[in-house]
């Protein structure tokens, strides 16, 4: 697989979740990076392991999300930015 | 660990009775061989469903009862925070209002020990939680009456919005909130307490049994727009709570996973058959579980319970690794339908485990039939590549019927009725809605619960299959939801008067959301989302909004849901 930016994943969480964004009453860009997506309500537990695995399957990764800390999992800049570097080490 | 033999004292009625699971080995009723040797303890009255813990917590009062956050939290530690609590209670209650406290905590030490506290008071409990909206969350305070909340230090930042303005003054108590000298300002009209507060353990004393009395109020979604608080009574779950203990063997070496919210009656299993057991339960935080691969390693769990689609979920994520949970001897699924995909990649992942699907409305008390996953025959026994629901749990009894409540002939399609013990009491303060499908049909004596979901009566020797609802429930992950209470949130939220809901995406285990059809063009759905998060559990929240100069209407003039339906499927196409 291919490595991915950040940037890339960043639109494609905002892209899946744009109905519930739309409902905050924030422009997706606007979005802060520490945005914690689980713990303000905006999705429940299931939903954002759905959310992880439309991103996945969206951007044709194969991350291996088994063993990994959930705890950064929720917040949108830690997320992106673990999707990027976890693509950017397979593609190596 | 053996329990040493005490002389039996006698249960009141076999259902009340209450076992030992360290003395429980053979599979079966337990109501009906409880002659065999569960040892009754004078000083812990059986019939409660509490009798269990407060048992477990004589005998193995040094093991673990919980492990939450990292930490693992004693029988006799849990039962002397439960104790303390119900002594307080007790010592503070306010005069009047209905046998119930409400419990508003999320994952917490509070929210088990408030619960088992509340019952040990000799209340029902009510379970809220901080992850819905606060106005349901009020909603479901006001409807139930309680007038004593019991709220843990994470939650209690919302109690301002969640307690109604006007009503009769409350008693909150927060036992792990040292100085609530905050709260209380915030909270003028009401009596708060903290663990300050907090009366002795040995205060408190069992009183007596009323196996009638309800034991949990658990609110569901209503077609009508008001949730429904389905009144569970100690009677209808003590004697499921024994034969599942029976079922799986369990014992004091589990490890049970908590995976379900407190307002989802399926946490009743967890909890109090681990706890009669004598085995630890293990509550993930909300952040574990979105790795449950990883939380059932690290916790050790040996029965694991989930919706279908946390496992549909850990399967589209991978998680699934043939061989990765080896410790599984039980592996629960109820909830939703289970597609047989889902068990085989589940059993690949966890071979040394039995893989059960349970089915049962919170009407008729957490599971009511179950089906064991069996490699040889299953596949052929599954419908629709969903596996079958199986056969009544011991005690229960399934009747399928057609409309006027007549069964049907074997290998025919009808509406599902569960009779048995564990029938609920019906709907809080709602003798209507309890009247309308708690029923006794034709040449029966006893009272039937109508499920509403249309099964397939099996042929002599094979299980009954599940094949969808009769009416406009659907199920989002997990959570039934009634079509009608979304409807009628988005006509409140719009001013609206046509508007019909309908699950999609549709899944091989319900929807994936709600779309919500306006006749009127020019609604502001920003604002209207808005308006239904703050109401409405984020399953319940249309995902999308289609507006339409007007709903069309069948040869009947209801709106044609089959054609607004069929234009989502037209688009996917």
């Amino acid at each position: 697989m291919s490595a991915v930016t950040a940037e890339e994943v960043r639109a494609v969480v905002l892209d899946e979740l744009a109905e519930p964004i739309a409902g905050l009453g924030v422009a997706p860009e606007e979005m802060p990076d520490d945005f914690d997506l689980l713990t303000s309500g905006l999705i429940d537990s299931l939903g954002l392991m759905e959310l992880i695995a439309s991103v996945n399957e969206r951007l044709g990764l194969d991350i291996d999300y088994e063993d990994l800390d959930p705890e950064g999992l929720t917040v949108l800049g830690t997320f992106s930015g673990y999707v990027a570097s976890a693509s950017a080490a397979d593609a190596r | 660990m053996c329990p040493a033999a005490t002389p039996e004292t006698g249960p009141p009625r076999g259902e009340n009775f209450v076992t030992s699971g360290s003395l429980v080995t053979s599979m079966g009723n337990v109501a009906t061989t409880h002659g065999s040797g569960p040892v009754a303890s004078a000083a812990v009255p059986a019939g409660w469903l509490h009798s269990g813990f407060l048992r477990s917590a004589e005998l193995f009062g040094d093991r673990p009862a919980l492990a939450i956050g990292g930490r693992e939290h004693s029988y006799a530690e849990l039962r002397d925070s439960a104790a303390s609590i119900a002594a307080t209670l007790e010592a503070f209650a306010p005069a009047g209002g209905a046998p119930l406290t409400a419990v508003f905590a999320y994952r917490t030490v509070t929210a088990f020990s408030g619960l088992l506290g509340a019952l040990a008071r000799g209340h029902g409990y009510v379970p809220l939680n901080r992850s819905l909206p606060p106005a349901r969350t009020r909603l479901m305070l006001e409807r139930s009456g309680a007038r004593t909340v019991i709220v843990d230090r994470e939650s209690a930042e919302q109690l301002e919005e969640v307690l109604p303005p006007g009503s009769p003054p409350i008693l909150v108590l927060a036992p792990d909130e040292p100085d609530v000298s905050w709260l209380a300002s915030r909270l003028p009209d009401h009596d708060v307490l903290g663990a300050p507060d907090l009366k002795p353990p040995d205060a408190w004393s069992p009183g007596a049994v009323d196996p009638d009395a309800i034991a949990y109020i658990l609110f569901t979604s209503g077609s009508t727009g008001v949730p429904k608080g389905v009144m569970v009574a100690h009677r209808n779950v003590t004697g499921l709570v024994a034969n599942m203990v029976a079922r799986y063997e369990v014992s004091e070496q589990d490890r049970v996973s908590q995976t379900h919210e407190l307002t989802f009656d399926v946490s009743v299993f967890d909890m109090f058959v681990s706890w009669q057991a004598g085995a630890c339960l293990c509550c993930p935080t909300q952040k574990e579980l979105l790795a449950p691969g990883r939380f059932i390693r690290r916790s050790g769990i040996t029965i694991w319970f989930s919706v279908p689609s946390t496992a549909i979920l850990m399967k589209r994520l991978g998680m699934l690794k043939p061989g990765s949970y080896e410790g599984l001897r039980h592996s629960l699924f109820a909830g939703e339908p289970m597609p047989n995909e889902v068990a085989k990649g589940w059993i690949a992942a966890a071979p040394g485990t039995n893989v059960e699907n349970l089915y049962g409305p919170t009407e008729a008390t957490i599971v009511c039939i179950g089906y064991r996953w069996d490699p040889e025959r299953s596949e052929d026994e599954s419908e629709a590549g969903v596996i079958p629901i199986g056969d009544p749990l011991p005690g229960m009894r399934a009747l399928v019927v057609d409309p006027e409540l007549r069964e049907v002939e074997p290998g025919e399609v009808g509406e599902l009725l569960v009779g048995g013990p564990q029938v609920a009491l019906g709907y809080w303060e709602d003798p209507e809605r309890t009247a309308e499908v708690f029923v006794v049909p034709p040449g029966e004596s006893e009272r039937f619960y109508r499920t509403g979901d249309r099964v397939r009566l099996p042929l002599p020797g094979k299980p009954m299959t599940y094949l969808g609802r009769l009416d406009h429930q659907v199920k989002v992950r997990g959570v039934r939801i009634e079509l009608g209470e979304v409807e009628a949130a988005v006509r409140d939220a719009t001013g609206v008067a046509a508007v019909v809901a309908v699950g999609w995406p549709v899944t091989s285990v319900g929807a994936e959301g709600i779309v919500a059809f306006l006749g009127d063009a020019e609604v502001d759905v920003a604002a209207t989302r808005a308006v239904l998060a703050d109401r409405l559990p984020a399953a319940m929240v249309p995902r999308r909004f289609e507006l339409l100069a007007e709903l069309p209407l069948n040869s009947s003039g209801k709106f044609d849901r089959k054609r607004l339906f069929e234009s989502l499927e037209g688009e996917s196409g």
